[in-house]
């Protein structure tokens, strides 16, 4: 097991030097260079804040020593001072951002997963029924529904029709009055729609996934021999098939953070949610370069971990993988 | 040989025909196609003009699904919509394919070093969040038609490529192939007169399924602010007025996303029923 990590780990290290040489080249390739280009598009910017950038990309030296020394900046996490009024460090604007994200995104994945794997499991189960084709159907809708329209209309049903839920921020303004039991509400309703909304995109496609997974699995010939052996259909389905379909549903998982922290960028703008995805969003609308970049290599290094995790994850659960 | 193929697509033709769900996926993206074509045809109204007498109207006989923010008419800027989503759609489709058909055929047919390296580049760019990515970008650039067309295809080309390198990697095992070599055939000829056209169909069925999601991103993206930009009008820019108008007028939010839903949904039961047709052992899986 030991060894698979240390294999697996080495792996991404070409990984990690490519993300970094695209993130570089994005930044470089854009019309007029960093600091042309921020001082031109953005009125905001000051002299003092163009002589900084000047500075801390090093423009004078050769692109190759400019990338190097970029990257040593990278690899401390420094990524510079947001454009922004604050003019704070963009890490630490970025890590404050992300356990509210990253809290979002494991609940999410913890609905889906609750949701997809019965879902499919039985769609598998009982191929071709009603049931199956319902779920299908449904599925393809999923599929199809842009997620900021679903928060739109989950918005105007629950928060300004029905009026049940907050449909903005973590908290209420009031939140300090309330009781205990009155935060921890506040806090769950405030949670309601966005996890509901972030978990939507990921429920369709994994539950079709998880349904193709079972099928496969059970015309495999050691579920004809539990069921030769006369198990009770809930056994070969429940113990020996679905611990099976599982496992490539371990990686998806991990496949699946580019996607929702794509999607945390709408959702959390709708919902005004104080999230990486809202931190960078707003950057974008302000062209605050540094946070822009920031964010860029913070999500892309998430989604390798995420991988890395997946793949671990897997070879953890399935022997066959580590000895391959 | 000929006639082989005229009745291998006719049989695919008529499973495609029988597939319920894959022929209203026909019907719903041809209508668009007829709509996307002359769209002053199909609006009852002038889509950009403004009537302050007329602001945030309900659903009536003159304006079927009521009128926007700005008074204008809300069908009219629907169907002119429509337009803009099929461009930005196709043309982002098109690039990404291309590109992918070139990495993937690349990749499959050299193997070795090349292989690798290419791949390795699919990997990374698969580990950047792709709306991040094309956020940062548009950033950088501006937000434009064109630009939106060509990040979205730059960002979503590394599906095919992996598509078309695994049928490259299995189809030039085959016999027809070593038999086209052993001719003498030169390695350009083989991959398109012999490999691509055996690959048509998948390359097809992820084509079309792009089309959608190029929809949905872009309809994002125009929602968001740094897409399509107003007056010009996208389903996903109308939207956004919807959200400003979240507490008086649900037509603005309502209709606009059903166009985004019933599109993306018709290119998908497309698709899938190409993809069905063209190999009926993977059906329902």
């Amino acid at each position: 097991m030991l060894r698979y990590i240390a294999r697996r780990l080495l792996l991404t290290v070409p990984l990690v030097i490519g993300i970094s040489l695209i993130s570089f080249l994005v930044i470089y390739a854009a019309p007029g260079g960093p600091v042309e280009m921020a001082t031109d598009l953005n009125p905001k910017v000051t002299a003092e804040a163009r002589e900084r950038l000047q500075a801390y990309y090093g423009l004078d030296q050769p692109i190759h020593v400019q990338y190097v020394q970029w990257l040593g900046r990278m690899a401390t996490l420094d990524f510079g001072q947001s454009f922004s009024r604050d003019g704070r460090q963009v890490s630490e604007k970025i890590a404050e951002r992300i356990p509210v994200t990253l809290s979002i995104n494991v609940l999410s994945m913890f609905l889906i997963f609750l949701i997809a794997v019965p879902l499919g499991i039985y769609s598998a189960v009982r191929k071709d029924s009603w049931f199956d084709r319902i779920t299908t159907v449904a599925v393809f809708t999923g599929f199809a529904v842009p997620t900021f329209w679903l928060a739109l209309l989950l918005m105007i049903l629950f928060g300004v029709k029905l009026g049940w839920l907050p449909i903005s921020g973590l908290v209420s303004m009031e939140y300090e009055s309330f009781s205990f039991a009155g935060k921890v509400w506040d806090r769950v309703s405030h949670l309601i729609l966005p996890v509901f909304v972030s978990a939507f995109g990921g429920l369709a496609g994994l539950s079709r996934y998880m349904r193709s997974n079972m099928l496969e699995v059970i015309r495999q010939d050691y579920i004809a021999a539990a069921r030769a052996k006369g198990l009770p259909e809930r056994t070969v389905v429940f113990r020996h098939a679905m611990r099976n379909a599982l496992l490539p549903f371990i990686t998806i998982l991990g496949l699946s953070v580019p996607g929702l922290l794509g999607g945390s960028v709408i959702f959390e703008s709708i919902f005004a949610i104080p999230g990486l995805g809202q931190l960078f969003y707003q950057g974008v609308l302000s062209r605050d370069y540094p946070l822009i970049m920031g964010s860029l290599v913070i999500g892309a290094f998430l989604t390798l971990i995420g991988n890395l995790l997946a793949d671990v994850g897997y070879a953890y659960a399935d022997p066959r993988i580590r000895t391959e | 040989m000929a006639a082989g193929s005229t009745s291998m697509f006719r049989d695919f033709l008529r499973r495609l025909l029988k597939n319920r769900l894959a022929v209203a996926g026909a019907i719903v993206v041809s209508l668009l196609f007829v709509v996307a074509a002359h769209p002053p045809a199909f609006a009852p109204h002038d889509p950009s003009r403004i009537d302050v007498r007329k602001i945030l109207e309900p659903p009536s006989a003159e304006h079927p699904l009521g009128t926007d923010e700005l008074g204008r008419d809300v069908l009219s800027r629907m169907v002119h919509g429509a337009r803009i989503s099929m461009e930005v759609g196709f043309v982002a489709t098109g690039i990404a394919t291309v590109i992918g058909l070139f990495v993937g055929l690349i990749a499959g047919f050299y193997g070795r070093w090349v292989d690798a390296v290419l791949m390795r580049f699919v990997d990374i760019m698969l580990c950047f969040p792709s709306f991040f990515l094309i956020l940062a970008v548009i950033a950088f650039l501006g937000p434009s038609i064109l630009n939106i067309m060509a990040i979205i295809g730059l960002t979503s080309w590394m599906g095919a490529a992996r598509l078309v390198r695994a049928e490259m990697l299995s189809l030039k095992e085959r016999d027809f192939v070593a038999a086209a070599r052993a001719q003498g055939t030169g390695d350009l000829r083989i991959i398109f007169r012999h490999v691509l056209p055996n690959a048509l169909a998948p390359i097809l069925v992820w084509a079309t399924l792009g089309v959608a999601g190029s929809i949905l991103v872009e309809s994002s993206l125009s929602f968001l602010g740094i897409g399509v930009q107003p007056p010009t009008p996208s389903w996903g820019n109308m939207l956004t007025a919807g959200k400003d108008n979240i507490e008086f007028a649900w037509w603005l939010s309502v209709y606009p996303g059903l166009a985004i839903l019933v599109t993306v949904l018709g290119y998908y039961l497309l698709g899938e029923g190409i993809q069905d047709a063209a190999d009926p052992r993977l059906k329902g899986r």
